[in-house]
């Protein structure tokens, strides 16, 4: 109401005015002239910066088309290519994301962009095989894919790429899968009570301990590493969990996701108990049927074209271990279940990796006479049982009882996420440490430095193309200013499919100053 | 309330009332400094001629014709209204909950994720559910700001309408109901998954799109394949924006303009550099993530030859209703950022995002009179609006 009001004075107020503005108008018509020369000048300028543009242009695709051609080669450095022999004062090429040569007497081509690594050493990217919580953007849930999720921006990533790893496998279990896990571990008779309680405060809170059975100290709170005996798993439903194998490359998501399926991934106690394992027996046998008739049936195609193709029983990913194309992964520390999962890999003929294994120096010939590799953490500490003390709990020599039995072992730290929560030296940044812990076991170094390079790349079926130093590999490297397992060593600069994703320098992860 | 004042210059609304119907609308504004964010650049002592809202003349020496009012503005700057491209609304009952959604607080957006971020967010058509009325407060705004256009969203996916600043008459600001096509984006299979099969089947459905009705998401989608008409995608990370750049390669044709704020953009600027894309930021100095570096990410884009535009929305400040709009962009421009580009980067680039170049985003024969009139020049820190016309009409004067 106020503004109709506020209108009408307003108008009569304009009225009054507009007389004096017809004065003003007149006295300015008369003032202009039509003069515009400045226009055209303006237009002529114009033109010039167009002609200049064109060239810009054709410049910078020339330079496009160099990009892709572009070869990086890291000269001077000691190349420990893992495969092979170390080549001292070597030379790598780097072209299009692979490694297009490696050794000491190569030629720099014209127009390469030369790193200079004098003085320092070169090993391929490591390889983490448990990891959580690094380049993801969000837990996928489910009808969310893996792929859909990536942040190559994670700042985990650059956490990770400063302690030399480039690649990792993923392993995602959502708030719904844990929960589910928790309420049937109280279903189980016979979990200790306690740890059952510390394990829901440690979801709850989402505080990573690294391992399960870790104890809180009465007096401080703060988790000590668990030293109590190891019994077998409590049985547990066969689902298999996610895995995923992306790599490390900063800001790039061209070329991060490596593969969705790597593992056939089963909890600790999915083949405990003779229920379990006559599930087991029965799915891998509806698997096995499945692929004759998969292949009867293709014979049968050629010949009528309209025969009825079988109808699929099992999971892509169990058909995919049935046909060794992945292997299965299981945790699994103590020893009679160790010799478990032994007996079912040699019945049911499939290819199987040991999570933990803490117990599983006792058996080393039977893993290596049945291809059974091992993923060992060389600071994981359990107690021996009473009266077994000679033949259970952890053993400090078991990467030297691996070594020389010939199971290959690679090596996760104590915990699989970037840990600020006063874990310090026991998160996934204590990688290349942890290696150095399995050299204090008695392997040697050269073992210690495959465990995270080619024995992870054998084990996710990536062998091809990461974890050595080859021509037509990946060109994941690492240039670094020491021992590969020196714990004074730094990364100095991490390169991911040819890109540089992490210099020390630039990203101030970790000290920049020179010791 | 004072904004909402009709009359301070009562010249306009009397040749309005007065010549109403009868004779053309004719008035004259000399003694300005111009620019005209065109070729011609900036004009000192310049003369403008509106005639129906439209600019019928510029330039330094105009012929005035005998029946024009004439407006002495000497002192002032005149420049096109800033367009902002992206200015998110809230329509009450239109958020189920399930899709993730974007919240403007203080002027700044914010994505928020859903109860279920599995949920594929639902398609909108803006000028189905917006009740003109309401945009009242939000066009007021924008016009206290110096916003004569604007592109209005809301969360989620749908189709925009474009409307004039027009607060007082908001039952006729939407000047167009079949706006442009925006979609938020998040790194998750859903979101996704609307981008790529939107622009993907709008290949097999685009010979039936023709005879479906006009204004149907197939058509929509079919349009901006073929790159008739922009997308505009608000993406909540600088991770998002690898997606859709990666869905973008299949498709050259589109145009997009992605929604960003400066850190995203920041992190991204290598890989966005040779791409056919517009970006759309805040205006102002930003901080390098993870660090306490401070950035210009517009005087970066400008060097990477990238091309982007500022959108008022995105600003916090408006909301407080600022005197000075343009503060933060003058700090850019003090920093590094070409004057010329900091100017275009508020009118003729957004213009040309939406592809209205032909009628907005400059003072230039033919285009609609919206002009923003300042008290000095336009990116000098202390800088205040005085005016604001749209199409010939003023929506707002500083007192």
């Amino acid at each position: 109401m106020k503004t109709s009001k506020q209108q009408e004075t307003h108008s009569l107020t304009a009225l009054l005015l507009v007389c004096t503005s017809f004065l003003i108008g007149s006295a300015a018509v008369a003032q202009i002239n039509p003069k515009t020369n400045v226009q055209t000048a303006d237009k002529a300028k114009t033109t010039d910066k167009k002609k200049e543009e064109p060239d810009q242009k054709t410049g910078t695709s020339d330079k496009k088309t160099d990009t892709n051609k572009q070869v990086t080669a890291i000269v001077g450095g000691d190349i420990y290519t893992v495969t092979n022999e170390v080549i001292r004062r070597g030379t790598v090429l780097i072209q299009d994301g692979k490694i297009l040569n490696v050794g000491q007497d190569i030629d720099v081509p014209e127009g390469a962009k030369v790193i200079d690594a004098k003085g320092k050493i070169i090993t391929p990217g490591f390889i983490s095989m448990t990891t959580r919580g690094v380049g993801l953007a969000g837990t996928p849930s489910r009808g969310q894919k893996f792929s859909d999720q990536l942040n190559p921006f994670d700042n985990n990533i650059k956490i990770s790429l400063g302690v030399g790893i480039t690649t990792a496998c993923l392993q995602v279990t959502n708030s719904s899968s844990s929960s589910r896990r928790r309420a049937e571990n109280e279903l189980f008779v016979g979990l200790d009570p306690e740890i059952n309680r510390l394990e829901k405060t440690a979801i709850d809170f989402n505080i990573d301990f690294g391992d399960p059975n870790t104890a809180l100290c009465e007096c401080c709170g703060l988790p000590i590493l668990a030293t109590d005996t190891i019994e077998r798993p409590t049985p547990e439903p066969i689902r298999p969990q996610v895995n995923a194998v992306i790599k490390l490359s900063a800001g790039r998501l061209d070329g991060m996701m490596v593969s969705e399926s790597v593992f056939y991934h089963l909890t600790p106690g999915a083949l405990t108990g003779a229920l379990n394992q006559h599930t087991w027996r029965a799915n891998i046998r509806k698997a096995k049927d499945y692929l004759k008739a998969l292949e009867e049936h293709e014979k049968a195609k050629a010949k009528d074209p309209k025969a009825k193709a079988p109808k699929k029983p099992v999971s892509d990913e169990l058909l995919a271990l049935v046909q060794k194309k992945i292997a299965l992964r299981i945790s699994s520390d103590n020893v009679s279940a160790i010799r478990d999962n032994i007996e079912l890999a040699k019945q049911q003929d499939y290819k199987v990796v040991i999570d933990g294994a803490t117990e599983g120096w006792v058996v080393p010939d039977e893993l290596a006479e049945a291809g059974i590799s091992v993923i060992i953490t060389p600071r994981r500490r359990r107690s021996p049982r009473f009266a077994l003390e000679d033949v259970t709990g952890s053993n400090i020599e078991s990467s030297k009882v691996y070594e020389s039995a010939g199971v290959p072992f690679g090596i996760v730290p104590l915990s699989s996420s970037i840990s600020l929560n006063g874990l310090a030296g026991r998160d996934l940044t204590s990688l290349p440490l942890e290696a150095a812990f399995a050299v204090r076991g008695g392997c040697s170094e050269k073992t210690a430095l495959e465990a995270l390079t080619i024995v992870p790349a054998k084990m996710l079926g990536l062998q091809d193309r990461i974890g050595s130093i080859e021509t037509g590999k990946d060109a994941d490297i690492l240039i670094l200013n020491g021992q590969p397992l020196d714990y004074r060593t730094y990364v100095e600069t991490a390169i991911v499919n040819g890109h540089v994703a992490y210099e020390r320098a630039a990203d101030k992860v970790y000290p920049v100053y020179e010791r | 309330m004072t904004y909402r004042k009709f009359i301070l210059f009562p010249l306009l609304i009397c040749a309005m009332t007065a010549c109403h119907g009868l004779a053309d609308d004719v008035i004259a504004y000399r003694g300005a400094t111009i620019e005209t964010v065109s070729k011609a650049g900036s004009i000192q002592n310049g003369t403008v001629l509106l005639r129906n809202g439209k600019i019928e003349a510029v330039g330094s020496k105009v012929d005035l014709p005998t029946d024009a009012k004439i407006v002495d503005v000497s002192g002032q700057t005149i420049m096109p209204a800033l367009v902002d491209i992206y200015h998110p609304i809230t329509i009450s009952g239109l958020s189920s909950g399930s899709a993730s959604r974007t919240v403007v607080f203080n002027g700044r957006v914010f994505t928020i994720p859903g109860s279920s971020s599995t949920a594929a967010p639902t398609y909108v058509k803006l000028s189905d559910v917006v009740d003109p009325l309401s945009l009242d407060s939000d066009l007021s705004k924008l016009a206290r700001y110096g916003v004569g256009f604007a592109n209005i969203v809301v969360r989620g996916y749908g189709h925009s309408i474009h409307a004039k600043a027009t607060p007082d008459d908001s039952a006729s600001s939407i000047v167009n109901p079949d706006g442009t096509l925006f979609l938020s984006v998040t790194n998750s299979t859903a979101s996704l998954d609307v981008l790529r099969k939107g622009l993907k089947g709008s290949k097999s459905r685009s010979s039936s799109a023709s005879t479906s009705s006009p204004t149907s998401s197939t058509s929509l989608w079919a349009a901006v394949k073929e790159g008739k008409a922009p997308l505009i995608l608000n993406v909540n990370n600088a991770a998002t924006i690898m997606y859709v750049l990666q869905i973008q390669k299949e498709y050259d044709k589109v145009r997009m303009v992605i929604v960003a704020s400066g850190a995203d953009i920041y992190r991204s600027l290598d890989q966005l550099k040779d791409r056919k894309l517009s970006v759309l930021i805040k205006a102002g100095i930003d901080i390098a993530p993870r660090s306490n570096q401070r950035i210009n990410v517009a005087k970066l884009l400008a060097e990477a030859k990238i091309d982007f535009g500022f959108s008022a929305s995105l600003d916090r400040s408006l909301d407080s209703m600022p005197d000075t709009p343009l503060f933060p962009v003058s700090q850019l421009v003090k920093t590094g950022l070409p004057k010329d580009k900091a100017l275009s980067a508020l009118t003729m680039s957004p213009a040309k995002m939406l592809g209205m170049e032909k009628t907005l985003g400059s003072i230039e024969v033919g285009k609609q009179a919206n002009l923003l009139f300042l008290n000095g020049a336009p990116l000098d820190a202390g800088t205040t609006v005085q005016q604001l016309l749209v199409e010939g009409k003023s929506v707002y004067e500083n007192q």
